[in-house]
């Protein structure tokens, strides 16, 4: 099994960007605008954890990808995996922190008689990004065959060794 | 080979033109947000009409498009009973293209029975206003529904 040095670093990238720095910063905002947040509806501390963890296993992911061949099954498997992640990772943008919105967002408020109701519809969007996975999956699949192909011409035919029973049946050459 | 490079560069292709236009449909709508409902491009009024007793709501606007793209604005609104029940009703949209401006007036008459004692403030009931900004074919969109209950002092 080898290591791929990039999946590490990328991998390592990922945590830092997506988890560590996230989970830091929460701690920097001040109490006073969380409140805020939280009276419209808005959970920063519920959103910055998703973050977290759509990081955490995007990382893995990536590291994961890094110790296997690209000729390997679990290399193809790891590689649609990660690609829907992907298109999670973009429901959870379009959608506001919330994946099954699938970019149709609802913010309702209330304070005494009024009410008000903020619907964004970027549906379009998580449809193309539906499309784009589903031909990147194509793709990758794709690849894996063409790879495979290419390492099964590069290996040398092994030649079949004989065994003793058919060299007792090996016509044996005049000697003089 | 040639297949698998031709559908890489198609997936690029799409992902660059997918982004392109989510970045231009979202600028679109906030521009649209912050120029056009601002500024002094809509007026609203609310009369009576002394002879007859009925509440008229009129909504003028000369919106302007500052984004790069054409919208749809659609203008509603409604008075509706305790119920939720419709006493009037009334919309308009107008199409405004990218740059430019369109003019748009929309106007709501409530018959003075359902106004006890001729004053607004002492009817019961709620007032809704629906207003949406739609981009792009009108696929994507911003809709705010703001609903006021009225009550009886």
């Amino acid at each position: 099994m080898r290591i791929n040095k990039r999946s590490i670093l990328f991998g390592v990238l990922t945590l830092v960007i997506f988890t560590v720095l996230p989970l830091y910063a929460q701690n920097m905002i001040p109490q006073e605008y969380l409140r805020a947040f939280s009276s419209q509806g808005l959970n920063v501390a519920d959103l910055v954890n998703k973050v977290a963890f759509i990081g955490l296993v995007m990382s893995i992911l990536i590291l994961l990808k890094g110790f296997f061949e690209k000729t390997s099954a679990a290399f193809l498997a790891l590689s649609i995996v990660s690609t829907v992640f992907w298109l999670l990772i973009v429901f959870f943008a379009l959608g506001m922190g919330k994946i099954e919105n699938l970019g149709l967002t609802v913010i309702s408020s209330e304070a005494g008689d009024v009410s008000n109701t903020v619907i964004f519809d970027i549906r379009l969007f998580a449809y193309l990004a539906t499309i784009i996975v589903g031909l990147k999956i194509v793709h990758s699949i794709l690849k894996f065959r063409e790879a495979r192909l290419k390492t099964v011409a590069v290996q040398p035919t092994q030649p079949s060794l004989p065994t003793d029973k058919a060299q007792d049946h090996k016509p044996q050459t005049p000697t003089e | 080979m040639k297949r698998i490079k031709a559908l890489r560069l198609g997936i690029i292709g799409f992902e660059v033109l997918t982004i392109a236009l989510c970045v231009l449909s979202v600028y679109t709508l906030f521009n649209a947000l912050s120029t056009a409902i601002s500024g002094g491009t809509l007026n609203l009024n609310l009369d009576v009409d002394e002879s007859t007793g009925e509440w008229r709501f009129v909504l003028n606007g000369n919106p302007r498009n500052g984004g790069f793209l054409g919208i749809t604005l659609f203008f509603e609104v409604a008075v509706l009973d305790l119920s939720g029940q419709d006493i009037a009703r009334n919309s308009t949209s107008v199409y405004i293209p990218a740059g430019g401006a369109n003019q748009f007036s929309l106007s709501l008459t409530i018959p003075p029975e359902l106004v006890p004692g001729g004053s607004l403030e002492e009817a019961e009931g709620y007032f809704e206003l629906r207003f949406a900004v739609r981009t792009l074919g009108d696929l994507v969109g911003f809709t705010n529904i703001l609903k006021i209950r009225g009550q009886a002092p």
